[in-house]
């Protein structure tokens, strides 16, 4: 009986029952605005067909103003790009990143001075840089990063927002979620003598961090060999290779496919060479060969000339829409962070957030703070959603339209187990908690006061 | 924890399917599984996330398992329960077991 529930609707009681609970069945009305923008200009100028068929003799100016065609304005069309950069905990990550701000002109000479004098106070001075990233007082007194900083910049060709994930060992649930809005993981190495060699052993971070970077989903590794300027480097040829030749069957562990996926460059995050400008080839005679002969899977000379040529797959606009909701805020009206995944986000738009199944209208989107009508995969965006109080969204939670995806607490999974606490092994049972620096309290009986 | 695009959820291992050792060697229907294995399993969430089969939607579909602050597994969702064809909320289901029992 139980296995056909419609026998069962004969029974009046179920029937009432079914009937009261029929409000509560989640049914999505149909889409009114078509998903990309091809299917909207169609519609568009079908629905003024038949509206023109009727009074065709009426004055031609006037119906000719709705239908020109209708300009989707989804910002800048450049395409782009987020990327990460992880690595062990001192690999020049921070470094790194603030050089590329600095070469792309996004951070002018007069800041970098100030830092400067800032970092020669502290008796720092190759800290210099990492001090665009690392804003807080913490992080610079003790030169490691603790949040994802971000930055943004641009080249010709693309747009760039920048995560720089921390590299310490306890900060790789911030690093976590710094990788999962990620398309490209840059992992920093260090090229420097003992420095790589401590990143890879077992515990390191360049491990740890490679290994999600894959499964948080980054489609490119461009693996950076940093410090290639330092005394006991000196761009040397067989450190570069010793480096590569460590990592590639790891990587390949990690499940990149090394031909497609993973690009190897040597640069020097502080002096600056190979980031933007190649490097002169009295110093490093062996590059240009290198690349030219495509030797590494690497063609172009530079990283920035490198990451414009990598073209994503995968980033379908005319799929549901996906917008994991990164974090919220409240500005007058619930505003919803979160990155574009699939398909196409504009203002207007009915979208179910999953798993509370809750309907909202979007009130307008913005992208790097201007206010756009559409947003492509690929964009970190801000949501204005109508009537949903700050508590409805929720860190974790999916902007989705029809079809919705599933809310489960259930899932049958396939896993490659890494490592082990105290290699224990894995039984039924095994469970993961939120770590806690104290353990729960209970009550076993109360007194009357 | 369970880590899946921002989400982070706390879980447990219900049933392990099956295990393969780095040799390549299935065991169907193992007990436990160790470092180093890839295995089948079913995973239980404290609370409903938000989540798809891999094949669908990759980036609804991968996770991480991290405790005591290292990563113990890495992993991609194969399956998950069925979509409720009858819709009929799980409390229905209950009223009905017990009106089957009265009739």
């Amino acid at each position: 009986m139980l296995n056909d529930p419609d026998s069962l609707t004969k029974h009046p009681e179920v029937e009432a029952l079914l009937e009261a609970t029929a409000a509560d069945d989640y049914t999505m009305e149909q889409e009114e605005i078509p998903n990309d923008a091809d299917a909207a200009l169609a519609f568009e100028t079908q629905k003024i067909s038949v509206s023109e068929s009727p009074v065709q003799d009426m004055e031609q100016d006037e119906e000719d103003e709705p239908a020109a065609p209708v300009v989707v304005k989804t910002g800048d069309p450049r395409e782009h790009l987020n990327l990460v950069f992880i690595g062990h905990i001192d690999a020049g990550k921070s470094t790194l990143t603030g050089n590329i701000l600095y070469l792309t002109d996004i951070v002018d000479k007069r800041t970098i001075e100030r830092y400067e004098k800032e970092a020669k106070e502290r008796n720092r001075e190759s800290w210099s840089l990492a001090f665009i990233m690392d804003t807080n007082e913490e992080e610079r007194a003790k030169g490691k990063t603790v949040e994802v900083g971000k930055a943004y910049f641009e080249t010709m060709d693309k747009r760039y927002t920048i995560l720089d994930a921390p590299g310490h060992g306890i900060y790789v649930p911030n690093m976590i979620q710094g990788a999962c809005q990620a398309d490209v993981g840059l992992l920093v190495i260090s090229a420097r003598k003992g420095e790589f060699e401590a990143g890879f052993e077992r515990g390191g971070q360049s491990r740890e961090h490679a290994m999600l970077a894959k499964t948080l989903g980054v489609s490119f590794l461009v693996v950076v060999v940093n410090k290639m300027d330092e005394p006991t480097v000196q761009w040397k040829k067989e450190r570069f290779d010793e480096i590569v030749t460590k990592l590639r069957p790891f990587l390949k562990s990690c499940g990149f496919v090394i031909k497609r996926e993973v690009k190897f460059i040597p640069i020097s995050g502080f002096g600056g060479a190979n980031i933007k400008e190649e490097v002169s080839s009295s110093v490093c005679p062996w590059w240009k060969d290198c690349y030219t002969n495509g030797d590494n899977n690497t063609t172009t000379p530079t990283l920035i000339e490198l990451l414009d040529s990598l073209e994503i797959k995968g980033r379908d606009p005319k799929a549901p829409l996906r917008v994991p909701i990164l974090d919220r805020c409240s500005d007058r009206g619930t505003i919803a962070m979160g990155k574009v995944e699939s398909g196409i986000l504009r203002p207007g738009q009915k979208v179910i957030i999953m798993p509370t199944k809750k309907k909202y209208k979007i009130d307008e989107v913005w992208v790097n703070e201007d206010s756009v009508d559409g947003a492509r995969p690929g964009e970190n965006v801000l949501i204005k959603i109508n009537g949903a109080r700050l508590e409805d969204i929720r860190k974790g939670y999916v902007m989705c339209t029809d079809p919705p995806c599933r809310a489960v607490d259930k899932l049958i999974c396939q896993i490659a187990i890494a490592d082990l606490p105290d290699n224990a092994v894995m039984t039924a049972g095994f469970s993961m908690h939120v770590p806690r620096a104290h353990g729960g309290a209970r009550v076993h009986g109360h007194q009357d006061l | 924890m369970f880590h899946a695009h921002t989400e982070e959820q706390e879980c447990t291992v219900t049933k392990i399917f099956e295990t393969t050792n780095s040799k390549g060697q299935t065991i169907k229907g193992a007990r436990f599984a160790s470092a180093g294995m890839r295995a089948i399993v079913m995973l239980e969430l404290a609370q409903t996330v938000p989540l798809e089969i891999y094949e669908t939607m990759a980036f609804l579909g991968r996770f991480t398992l991290r405790t005591e602050g290292r990563t113990v597994a890495i992993g991609k969702i194969t399956k998950l329960r069925p979509r409720r064809k009858n819709k009929l909320p799980y409390r229905i289901r209950e009223v009905m077991e017990t009106i089957i029992v009265v009739y």
